[in-house]
C-alpha cells in the first residue's frame, strides 16, 4: 500500500514543556478532510508514537486525539526537571523531531 | 447584550515588549479591562531559585507604562499577574515600583493599587507539610523536609478569589505575585457576575494574547469579549484571524490535556466546548464549563525551586572520523578514567554529563537515532557540584582525557580532539538551580493570609 510522510499532511508538529516534569508534543492539521483520513488510518496510535520515540508504550501519557483543534497529542515525563543539572533542551522544543518518521497508508 | 471586553497584549509581560500598533488600535475601543500574565516557568528554575529578573527592566517598564497610562485614561482596572516572570516578593515590589514611578511622572490622578504577594515562608510550609497538606502535582515524589532544605524559593498560584477580593475592596490596579494566567484574565468578568467556566476559558484562549490566532505573531494585541453564555476571540492586526481551528488549537498549546485545565477549586471543563467563526476574523466559543472539585477542596500549587551547586562547563570538539566511529567507547573511557584520577571516593561529590553534539545531545535517552553519522562532533562537558574547585578539577580532566583518547584504529598520537575557545572551563555568572516543589497545598480558606498577603495603596501623581 502507499503511505504519505506525516509532514506531507500535518500543518504543525511540534513539542514544549508541559510544566516543569512533562514535555508534550502535538500533530496539527489544517484540513478537517485530512484530519479525518490521518485519524481513521488507524496508523498513528500510542503504540506507533512509543515506536518512533522508541519507547515503551507505557511512557506515553495522555495520548489522544484533538477533533475540535484537528490535533493529535501526547506527552513524555522528562528525566529531570526542565532547566537542571544536565539540561540540554530547556523549553522542551526540539522533541518532536522522531514523529518525522510517521508514515500513513494513503490511496489519493 | 451584556458583555465585559479585555484588551491583552502581551503572552508575557515584559519579555520582549508590546507592539504598539495594534496595541493602540484596540485601545480605540469599547475597552472594559486590561490584563497580562507576567510569568512563566519555561525559563528555567534560576530565576525563581536565584530570586532574580529573567527580563531587562526597561521592557518590564515599556509594557506597564503604556497599559497603565491607557488603563487610567479609560478608568478601567489593569490586571497582571506574576510580577517579573517568578511572581515573587521582590517580582511584585518592582512592578509596584514602576507603576508609582509612572504615575509620579504622568502626574496621575490618584487610583487603588493592590499588592497580592503570594511568596511562602519555608517555615511554615513545612508546618504544612508536616500537618500532611502537601500533595505532589508534577513532581513524583513527595513534599520533605530533604526538598524543602534544598529549595530557596517557593511561591503559590493564584486563581480566581485571590483576585476577586481585590477586586471588592477597590482596587483600580492590581500588581500579583505568581498566579494562574487564566485566572488573572478571567477574574475580572467573575468579578462583574459573568459565568465562571466562559470567563476561564476565554482567559485560558487569551493568556498567549495573538498566539491564539494565525498566522502566528507574538506580542499583538487582541479582544477577549465575554458574554452570558459564549465568549470572542478578535484579533486587532489585519493580517490575523480567530478561526475555530486556531483557538482550539491554542488549547494543546503547553499543556497535556486539551479538555480540562485545573485551577484552585475545580477544573474548566472544555469536552463540550463549541468553537464556531463569528466572522472570518472573530471565533465564538460557548459550552465550556467550571466544575467545582467534588469534595470542595481549595488546592493551590507550589513552585519552589533551589540551588543545585556550581556549574562549570568546557567544550571539545571532535573532526577525527576514525574516532567518531567509536564515540561511545571514547565516553565511556573518559567518564572512567575521569573517575580514576579524581578519586572514585569522590564520585557522588559531582555530576558529570556529556552533551555529544551531532550525537544524542538534546534528545539524550530518547534518542531514536543510534548511530550518528556526522563528520565532526562537539562534547559539552558540564559538571555541577556544591564544590566550586572540584567541579573545575572534574571539567579539566574531562577536557585533558578526550585530548589523550585512545580507541581502536587510532591514526593520531595525541590531539584527538579540540578545545573550543580556551583551554580554561567556562564559568556562567548563575549557579546551578532546579525545580523542586511542583505540589499542591490545600487551603481551608482560599484567602488564607499566610498564603496570600494584600497590600492596597493610593497612587497619585498630583
Amino acid at each position: 500500500m502507499k503511505t504519505k510522510n506525516i509532514c506531507d499532511l500535518a500543518r504543525t508538529i511540534r513539542s514544549k514543556n508541559a510544566g516543569s516534569f512533562m514535555i508534550t508534543f502535538e500533530i496539527i492539521f489544517a484540513d478537517r478532510n485530512i484530519y479525518e483520513k490521518v485519524k481513521k488510518s488507524g496508523a498513528i496510535t500510542r503504540k506507533a508514537i512509543a515506536d518512533a520515540y522508541k519507547l515503551p508504550e507505557g511512557e506515553i501519557h495522555d495520548f489522544m486525539f484533538f477533533d475540535p483543534g484537528m490535533g493529535i497529542k501526547g506527552n513524555i515525563e522528562r528525566k529531570s526537571p526542565s532547566g537542571g543539572p544536565g539540561e540540554t533542551d530547556v523549553y522542551g522544543c526540539q522533541q518532536y523531531a522522531p514523529l518525522f518518521s510517521l508514515e500513513i497508508p494513503w490511496e489519493e | 447584550m451584556r458583555k465585559v471586553s479585555l484588551l491583552v497584549s502581551t503572552g508575557n509581560l515584559g519579555d520582549n515588549i508590546i507592539e504598539k500598533g495594534t496595541f493602540y488600535e484596540g485601545v480605540k475601543r469599547d475597552i472594559d479591562y486590561f490584563g497580562a500574565d507576567a510569568g512563566t516557568a519555561d525559563a528555567g528554575p534560576t530565576f525563581l531559585g536565584a530570586d532574580m529578573p529573567h527580563n531587562p527592566i526597561e521592557w518590564e517598564r515599556h509594557d506597564l507604562e503604556i497599559t497603565l497610562v491607557e488603563s487610567r485614561k479609560k478608568k478601567v482596572p489593569m490586571i497582571v499577574g506574576s510580577a517579573s516572570t517568578t511572581g515573587t516578593d521582590r517580582g511584585v515590589n518592582l512592578y509596584a515600583d514602576i507603576i508609582r514611578s509612572v504615575a509620579k511622572e504622568r502626574k496621575m490622578e490618584p487610583f487603588t493599587m493592590a499588592l497580592i504577594y503570594s511568596e511562602l515562608s519555608i517555615d511554615m510550609l513545612r508546618e504544612r507539610v508536616r500537618r500532611g497538606e502537601t500533595e505532589p502535582l508534577g513532581a513524583s515524589y513527595p513534599l520533605t523536609d530533604e526538598v524543602l532544605d534544598n529549595t530557596t524559593y517557593v511561591t503559590a498560584s493564584m486563581g480566581i478569589e485571590q483576585f476577586t477580593h481585590a477586586l471588592e475592596k477597590g482596587a483600580d490596579v492590581i500588581i500579583a505575585g505568581r498566579a494562574c494566567d487564566d485566572a488573572v484574565l478571567a477574574a475580572y468578568p467573575i468579578f462583574k457576575g459573568f459565568d465562571k467556566g466562559i470567563s476561564l476559558h476565554m482567559g485560558k484562549a487569551a493568556e498567549c494574547a495573538s498566539l491564539v490566532c494565525w498566522p502566528q505573531k507574538v506580542k499583538e494585541s487582541i479582544i477577549g469579549t465575554v458574554y452570558d453564555d459564549y465568549f470572542t476571540i478578535e484579533p486587532l492586526h489585519p493580517d490575523q484571524q480567530a478561526t475555530p481551528h486556531s483557538v482550539a488549537a491554542h488549547s494543546m498549546y503547553e499543556r497535556t490535556n486539551p479538555f480540562v485545565q485545573a485551577l484552585p477549586g475545580g477544573i474548566l471543563d472544555m469536552h463540550n466546548s463549541k468553537y464556531e467563526a463569528l466572522t472570518d476574523r472573530i471565533c465564538k466559543v460557548s459550552g465550556s464549563v467550571f466544575v467545582p472539585s467534588p469534595d470542595g477542596s481549595y488546592k493551590v500549587k507550589l513552585e519552589g525551586a533551589g540551588e543545585a551547586g556550581h556549574r562549570v562547563y568546557h567544550f571539545v570538539g571532535i573532526r577525527d572520523t576514525r574516532a567518531i566511529e567509536h564515540l561511545d567507547l571514547i565516553l565511556a573511557d573518559t567518564r572512567k578514567k575521569v573517575s580514576e584520577i579524581i578519586g572514585p571516593h569522590r564520585d557522588g561529590l559531582y555530576d558529570l554529563y556529556f552533551h555529544t553534539y551531532g550525537k544524542d545531545a538534546i534528545m539524550k535517552e530518547n534518542e531514536p537515532v543510534a548511530k550518528t553519522s556526522s563528520h565532526e562532533v562537539a562534547i559539552v562537558i558540564e559538571v555541577v557540584s556544591k564544590d566550586l574547585e572540584l567541579a573545575t578539577s572534574v571539567a579539566k580532566c574531562a577536557k585533558f582525557r578526550f585530548f589523550y583518547m585512545s580507541y581502536p584504529g587510532q591514526m593520531n598520537s595525541s590531539g584527538g580532539s579540540v578545545a573550543l575557545l580556551t583551554d580554561e572551563p567556562l564559568f556562567p555568572k548563575n549557579k546551578c538551580y532546579q525545580w523542586t516543589v511542583d505540589h499542591l497545598v490545600t487551603l481551608k480558606d482560599p484567602l488564607d493570609p499566610e498564603i496570600f498577603r494584600y497590600s492596597f495603596e493610593t497612587v497619585s501623581g498630583v
